[in-house]
């Protein structure tokens, strides 16, 4: 097949999908799709899990979305290096107290056959930790893409660095199991088709158990809580066995309201090791996704709301809170198939105050208690 | 006050024993399996059974066999020495029905002895002389604190099973909610593994490294290992050990809760994968389940109960699982009902590998062209059991 046939082939199934199942903006629901039936309780939330593209706007626009859902504190996991992290902590500067700033993982610069890529990103890390870096993350699935396996020993001397600077990583592993399985009329949701030419989702996880056991001492909060909610035992093996292992509920509340029961039981009993995170993202293109700013502000809002619903209410069939590829969903809708919607699991209050912001408090020195937001508040959605 | 208190704890006692009343509806018998969707006829092959070293118990197991079509069973208690030549003689009566696995080991062992492998490794080769096919059910060593899976000491054992290409059948974990508590949420049988037990995980870790080290070992993961909630970590086992298999034992009800994903990974790797039941073969059980022919009957269920799951799309069929009161087809723990699962209709040739292909390949057995004598139907006439005699006790199975 030619370059131009391939474009046509392309171009032809992109015509028919268009006509087939219509605006692809069907996939974002907005506010308008959200009840809050049952009220959360206010919490000051930490979001240990967004990403923000290092321009002023963006910054401000995080504010009005955190302002508007409660969020104290967020924490940017899309930092990056040398200048760029150098600009990304000045703006998050000018917002005293509202954002965390980690240094990057982001793969572009990096030369993934050099023999001393881990010497260099021990080295990046150091000096990202002098700028003023919290962490190093979010470290985005290089196995996966077959850059450089996690127990190569030519990373080595990046885990030492982080393990003797107790430096957090915000660590993403896997992807969800779908993503490895094939589509099929009853499996609505998106899948990547990871099946062929990939390592294996427990291949991966085996390469981090490695490395897990050997720098035990390194501090990870696991990105997506490592996908590992479709394997519970090995999430709590790991719980028990690494006293630094912590993972983030990003994009994952999907999956786990899957299994309510389990994860509730996790959550009790494991609440110091949990964090809130979602994975939101605010970069320029945004606005114009949601038809404007204030749609946007009423959107996210509703985003975070949906997961305070299922966290910390027992609301049934709250629209799933999921970051999927076309911008951050509710619900989804994938081929015309709506994704499922889970019941709250009502943590305790203890438990939510812990995943909400004390762990975050404890890990990184930030402080969320008594941070209020200004004016009347109420995790009431308006649509915009 | 105290007084007030001993009164309601006694009345609620009453209550609870009127409501519950007998253990025994706990199990469901023959009359609790509708087959509505007829299953396609398999010269089915359970590969694991248990079966007493007792001519009744085996009479049983045969007349049950012919009722549900299982054209033969593994028996997983052959145990070894006279206890093996026993279950070996009695099997022989019934060419072709029986496949004996032999075991070492036991509660009276020396767990602690530093040659305990040497010891395991010579039983072996006698019970492989005098004609045992495998070895196993091998149940949960680790788990109950008597050896770890990955004790150096056991490593004669594990090269001599390999030098002997004896297939082992190897139960190391339980399912998941086993380890929770029991609660409002978690109404299904709970076996309380508490502070004191080692993790799920860590006893299958310490099987990954016996695995590791000993890649030719033919295992045949009892309960598919439990991983029936890991299923990413089971698909890394089957692309990393070709020799390792899975039977399905009590493990439906689990592998019915993904029922998609159960799909996938039975259609993908139907040849590693046995059919299986856990059934219990004993005169006991007669006794118990109000006579020979109603046992038969309740036997016949459960098997079937099995078949209308995996062969048909029937829905909300009664789980089968062989949990601690017996086999149950499902079992109501605390008043709660298990769940009861769709049938995930897997297709022919998956369903042809799973009940008989695989065990003729891996144990040169030949079922394909064994048909039960006579007419045969998977449809269930339930048998009123004949009543049995009062004892002291309303559960006779305590």
């Amino acid at each position: 097949m030619t370059e131009f046939e391939a474009a046509v082939l392309v171009a032809a199934a992109g015509l028919f999908g268009a006509l087939f199942f219509g605006d692809k903006d069907q996939g974002i629901v907005l506010a308008k799709d959200l009840h809050v039936v049952k009220k959360p309780k206010f919490y000051p939330v930490v979001d240990t899990h967004a990403h923000l593209k290092a321009e002023a706007a963006m910054f401000d626009l995080a504010v009005e979305v955190m302002d508007a859902a409660g969020i104290a504190v967020t924490m940017n996991l899309s930092g990056g290096s040398g200048r760029t992290l150098d600009k990304a902590l000045a703006l998050a500067a000018k917002h005293p107290g509202r954002f965390v700033t980690f240094c990057g993982g982001w793969p572009d610069d990096y030369d993934w056959k050099a023999p001393d890529i881990g010497k260099r990103l021990a080295r990046m890390i150091g000096e990202s930790k002098r700028q003023g870096a919290a962490g190093f993350g979010e470290v985005v699935k290089w196995a996966l893409h077959g850059w450089i396996n996690w127990d190569d020993p030519r990373l080595e001397p990046m885990w030492e660095k982080l393990e003797e600077l107790q430096f957090p990583v915000n660590w993403h592993v896997a992807d969800p199991s779908r993503y490895w399985m094939k589509e099929t009329p009853t499996r609505m949701l998106e899948a990547k088709g990871y099946y062929k030419g990939y390592p294996l989702k427990h291949a991966l996880i085996m390469q981090q158990e490695r490395v897990l056991e050997r720098f035990p001492k390194l501090v990870v909060i696991a990105s997506h809580a490592n996908w590992l909610n479709d394997q519970i035992p090995h999430l709590i093996y790991r719980l028990e066995t690494y006293p630094n292992y912590y993972f983030d509920l990003s994009a994952a509340c999907d999956e786990f309201g899957m299994d309510r029961e389990d994860f509730r039981d996790v959550c009790l009993k494991y609440s110091d090791r949990i964090f809130f995170g979602t994975d939101a993202g605010y970069s320029p293109d945004k606005p114009k996704r949601y038809g404007g700013r204030k749609h946007l502000v009423a959107d996210y809002k509703a985003f975070y709301v949906a997961h305070f619903l299922f966290l910390g209410t027992d609301q049934e069939k709250i629209p799933c809170a999921w970051k999927g590829a076309p911008g951050q969903h509710l619900v989804g809708y994938e081929n015309g198939f709506v994704r499922y919607a889970n019941d709250g699991i009502a943590l305790p209050d203890k438990v939510l105050a812990d995943i909400y912001y004390r762990n975050a408090e404890r890990l990184f020195g930030v402080k969320a208690r008594g941070w209020r937001p200004k004016g009347k508040f109420s995790y009431d959605v308006q649509p915009a | 006050m105290k007084k007030v208190l001993g009164v309601v704890l006694i009345c609620a006692t009453a209550a609870a024993a009127f409501a519950f009343g007998n253990r025994d509806q706990g199990m469901v018998t023959a009359d609790k399996v509708l087959v509505l969707k007829a299953p396609k006829f398999y010269p089915a092959v359970d590969v694991h059974t248990h079966i007493d070293g007792t001519p009744e118990a085996f009479d049983l197991a045969v007349k049950s066999m012919d009722a549900a079509g299982v054209a033969a069973s593994f028996n997983l208690s052959g145990g070894s020495g006279e206890r093996l030549d026993k279950a070996l003689e009695l099997a022989a009566k019934y060419p072709g029905r029986f496949v004996t696995f032999c075991g070492v080991g036991g509660r009276g062992d020396d767990w602690k002895a530093a040659d305990i492998g040497e010891r395991f490794a010579k039983s072996l080769e006698e019970s492989h002389k005098k004609g045992a096919a495998g070895f196993g059910e091998t149940v949960k060593w680790a788990l109950s604190r008597r050896i770890d899976w990955d004790d150096p000491r056991l490593e004669p054992m594990w090269a001599k099973l390999e030098e002997l290409k004896m297939p082992i059948n190897w139960h190391v974990s339980d399912p998941s909610r086993y380890w929770r508590p029991e609660g409002p949420l978690n109404t299904l049988e709970s076996n309380g593994y508490g502070k004191d037990a080692p993790l799920k995980q860590a006893l299958l870790f310490q099987q990954e490294r016996v695995l590791e080290k000993h890649p030719n070992l033919i295992v045949i993961a009892a309960h598919a290992n439990y991983l029936t909630d890991e299923i990413p970590y089971l698909v890394y086992r089957f692309e990393k050990y070709p020799n390792y298999n899975i039977d399905i034992a009590a493990a439906c009800d689990e592998f019915g809760r993904l029922p998609e994903e159960f799909v996938d990974l039975a259609t993908k790797y139907a040849d590693r994968m046995f059919y299986g039941t856990d059934a219990g073969y004993s005169a006991r059980k007669v006794g118990q389940y109000g006579g020979l022919e109603s046992t038969i009957q309740d036997f016949k269920a459960f098997q079937v109960a099995h078949f209308l799951f995996l062969g048909t799309d029937q829905r909300m069929i009664p789980i089968p699982f062989n949990g601690n009161y017996g086999r149950h087809l499902v079992s109501w723990e605390n008043g709660f009902t298990r769940y009861a699962n769709d049938g995930v209709a897997l297709p022919d040739e998956v369903l042809k590998k799973i009940y008989y292909e695989n065990a003729e390949r891996l144990f040169g057995i030949k079922v394909r062209d064994w048909k039960p004598a006579g007419e045969f139907s998977y449809e269930i006439k339930p048998v009123a059991p004949e009543p049995r005699p009062r004892t002291g006790s309303t559960d006779s199975r305590m």
